[in-house]
């Protein structure tokens, strides 16, 4: 029973989505995330362990090698992948609330700036680490940030910018959803930002590393 | 083409003319190495991927839309000071990693480059369906092909400069070397309007997002000389993750 976990966990770090994917070529014509995941289901592996000591743990192994640079984004990508292929088994208790996830966290790359694949892997870090992503796109306002929280009432807020220019557009953002709720975490990040400039703007969090906002994420659930 | 000094033409030929190229995938040069780097071993360890990124590499054609072109100033309205450029009262404010290097120009090209919007759609495209990784070989693919297409430019450039008795420095861009990227505003007001193709959003972002814009120092004295990525704290530069 432990085995087929940690191969839905292998299966996840390394990309395989299902027996048809290409990669990685050591693991061509073998089972993958989806087809292990019906597996795991099948022989009564309650679905909260598999996605806990499976799906999750994969995600986390990736995050945290993508965090000691001894893995690229698209590493991420292909994990990021499979974790997909195999929650089309696992949705299905999220509906019936058998699982839940850990919250909500709204992400978007912020007003003026149209980059995404930063933003698209941290969501895809944490919503591989169990919690929901509300993913607004790019160029997001800060009335539609706003009308996110009032909508979804998420947890925590991700602010995405790559540009020196677009990154002085997270200030008026934080101080929009703190004034609605000063209780939500804003986490903030992208290529330009420093620890100082989050704490002069009033972001809660800051990292260059998107396991490193999972773990932030975590621990807010834990206090 | 010659540089000796009986054929040098004359340099007022060249001020504030405006020379605009449409390229074919073959004028340039793209880095399949450079596009393997991005994607890391153990994604390019795979038959498939090396399959595909050669695949999108042969039907380039289909995704692009290769413009690039440059302007030179008039070299009697320029100045070069340290940490500052100065074109017609126009005041651009440099690091000395780049106002060094330029410092001996009598006037700057203005360049850009772009693959248009094509790559970048279809990365787009390709990632909201779940092909994530697909997805990310087009988006690095299109920036290698505006970079191949600043590189032309920047030999074009290169190559003209020398038939007029001039030399080069390398190419700087608004965004690196700790140049502001909201300067780019200034450099785009000194070119004609919808220059290659390419707008300029209020952030100063460039669309389409495939582009690149930039100097390139011009006159008897200048030359080129490497990038000085050790100095520099913008490890995320492309320049910084060559180096790697």
């Amino acid at each position: 029973m432990e085995n087929i976990l940690e191969n839905i966990a292998t299966c996840v770090e390394r990309g395989k989505a299902n027996v048809q994917s290409p990669y990685p070529p050591d693991l061509k014509g073998e089972d993958g995330a989806f087809e292990l995941t019906q597996k795991a289901l099948d022989s009564g592996i309650p679905p909260s362990e598999i996605l806990n000591e499976g799906l999750i743990k994969g995600m986390q192994i990736i995050g945290e090698k993508f965090r000691a640079n001894k893995v690229f984004v698209p590493d991420v990508l292909i994990a990021a992948k499979a974790m997909n292929a195999a929650m089309v088994h696992i949705k299905p208790f999220f509906l019936s609330n058998e699982i839940k996830t850990k919250g909500k966290v709204v992400m978007g790359t912020v007003a003026g700036d149209l980059h995404d694949i930063g933003k698209n892997i941290v969501a895809m870090i944490i919503q591989g680490g169990g919690w929901e992503i509300v993913d607004l796109g790019v160029d997001v306002s800060a009335e539609k940030f706003v009308k996110a929280v009032e909508e979804h009432k998420p947890a925590a807020i991700g602010l995405s910018a790559l540009l020196t220019t677009t990154m002085l557009n997270m200030e008026n953002i934080i101080k929009e959803i703190k004034s609605l709720d000063s209780s939500i975490r804003v986490l903030v990040g992208g290529a330009p930002l420093s620890k100082e400039y989050a704490d002069s703007i009033g972001a809660d969090f800051f990292s260059p590393n998107p396991q490193d906002a999972l773990e932030y994420l975590n621990s807010l659930n834990n206090n | 083409m010659t540089s000796t000094d009986g054929d040098i033409k004359p340099i007022n030929e060249l001020i504030n003319q405006s020379f605009e190229y449409e390229l074919s995938t073959d004028e340039i040069k793209i880095e399949r190495e450079s596009i393997e780097s991005w994607l890391g071993e153990r994604i390019t360890g795979s038959p498939e991927i090396k399959l595909l990124i050669e695949q999108t590499l042969n039907d380039l054609a289909n995704y692009t839309k290769i413009r690039c072109g440059f302007k030179v100033l008039d070299p009697k309205l320029f100045s070069i000071s340290r940490g500052k450029m100065n074109y017609s009262g126009l005041d651009f404010k440099l690091e000395k990693i780049i106002s060094s290097r330029l410092m001996k120009s009598e006037t700057i090209a203005i360049f850009t480059a772009t693959a248009g919007d094509g790559l970048e759609s279809e990365a787009k495209r390709l990632m909201s369906k779940g092909d994530l990784l697909e997805g990310y070989i087009f988006d690095s693919i299109g920036s290698e092909t505006a970079e191949g297409a600043a590189a032309w430019i920047e030999k074009k450039i290169d190559s003209m400069a020398l038939e007029y008795g001039w030399k080069t420095t390398s190419r700087y861009s608004p965004g690196y070397c700790g140049w502001s990227v909201k300067e780019q505003h200034k450099l785009f007001s000194l070119l004609p309007e919808g220059f290659c193709g390419i707008t300029l959003t209020k952030s100063a972002l460039m669309y389409p997002i495939k582009s690149v814009s930039g100097i390139i120092g011009l006159g008897k004295e200048v030359m080129k000389e490497d990038y000085q990525c050790s100095v520099c704290d913008y490890t995320d530069c492309f320049r910084h993750h060559k180096l790697r």
